[in-house]
């Protein structure tokens, strides 16, 4: 065997050592998607969520004379009792957001009994472990790999009201905080 | 001799083959603000604002803090994340008001796409951003991501409550952010 024989075949033993050692998509990558088992599972699991909450804001209409002070419904963010009124409120469109918002409100409230509050806030983490199931279980397999060229190809327009996406990276921060900013004292 | 120097060569591309496709790449480091270079005052023409600014860190329940209340005309800087004019997201923050008067970003809601904002360093720079986005979210959506995710170059968001006064633990319902650029 020649010295460039030897040379060329650790050369193969190298680059073969080293095709093995790139790790193959892990299995949570294969199994992503929006066609995917896991994302039905996973949006059928954020649907009876949606539901759950649903049937509690009926229930809660439906004991609101006695049980939710009217200063909540006064103030409320969306028209919650006005909506609940309505026969067919669980026809209504209410979208996950607006859910959240409701439940994070009553959650909140001073006037709300502890016991209502307690339910709403733990529906309200429900559904947004749920919705961030689903967003991992559904999301296209290509998000995961949002390249910084990508970045480049979006347009002037574009860019200019899209400060970042949802997946974000975080790698600019020492440490990133939770939740909102408490601002305000309450006015004068 | 010409032999050792063959090995040596396939040893090198070992390990330069090995840094450019290993899957154990350390985490990204953030490093620390160069010292001098924190920011010491923010400056808003169109709303009549100007504070110095106090560095905030995080509270124990992981939320940021924020200036004393008590104080509602002091600003503050988060500092433990990006410092202006550094590649980034820097965040400013200030009340709406608080102890029954008004608060440094009490006219924060007013500002308008295109609106300036000048924010001075320990190192003497006067950096101006530029707004190119204005929200009113709610406190229960916060926009984690878009507010301290990275961003292709330096940016601003300032931060204040918003929406209605509702009491209890909630405070404000929302939260104003305007989203800053540094004008080049």
């Amino acid at each position: 065997m020649t010295k460039l024989t030897r040379y060329l075949v650790l050369l193969a033993g190298f680059a073969l050592a080293m095709l093995m050692s790139v790790p193959a998509a892990s299995a949570s990558e294969e199994e992503v998607g929006p066609h995917t088992h896991a994302c039905k599972v996973a949006t059928d699991k954020a649907d009876k969520v949606v539901e759950k909450i649903k049937y509690f804001l009926w229930k809660l209409h439906k004991e609101h004379e006695t049980k939710l002070p009217t200063e909540v419904a006064a103030v409320a963010p969306v028209p919650v009792p006005t909506e609940w009124v309505k026969k067919d409120w669980d026809k209504k469109e209410w979208t996950e957001e607006q859910l959240l918002e409701v439940l994070y409100f009553i959650s909140k409230h001073e006037k709300v009994p502890d016991l209502v509050k307690k339910v709403a806030y733990e529906l309200k983490d429900a559904l947004h472990k749920a919705r961030e199931d689903r967003w991992h279980a559904c999301k296209p397999p290509a998000q995961h790999e949002d390249s910084p060229a990508e970045h480049h190809e979006e347009s002037p327009a574009e860019h200019e009201n899209a400060p970042a996406a949802d997946n974000a990276d975080f790698s600019q921060v020492n440490d990133v905080p939770v939740g909102p900013v408490d601002t305000g004292g309450g006015p004068a | 001799m010409r032999r050792l120097a063959g090995l040596l060569l396939v040893a090198v591309l070992a390990l330069v083959a090995a840094g450019c496709g290993g899957s154990s790449q350390p985490a990204a480091t953030v490093a620390a603000p160069a010292a001098g270079s924190s920011p010491t005052q923010v400056v808003i023409d169109k709303i009549t604002a100007s504070s110095t600014l106090i560095p905030l860190r995080k509270q124990a329940n992981g939320e940021v803090e924020t200036p004393d209340v008590k104080t509602p005309m002091q600003a503050g800087w988060y500092s433990l994340g990006v410092v202006p004019g550094e590649p980034g997201p820097a965040v400013i923050l200030g009340h709406v008001d608080g102890g029954g008067k008004p608060g440094i970003f009490k006219r924060l809601n007013e500002i308008k796409v295109g609106d300036l904002t000048s924010v001075t360093r320990e190192d003497g720079k006067v950096l101006k951003f530029r707004a190119y986005r204005v929200d009113q979210v709610s406190k229960d959506a916060f926009p984690t991501a878009k507010v301290y995710g990275n961003t292709a170059g330096p940016e601003l968001r300032l931060i204040t409550c918003g929406g209605e006064f509702v009491g209890g633990d909630l405070g404000y319902g929302d939260n104003i952010i305007v989203f800053m650029k540094l004008e080049t």
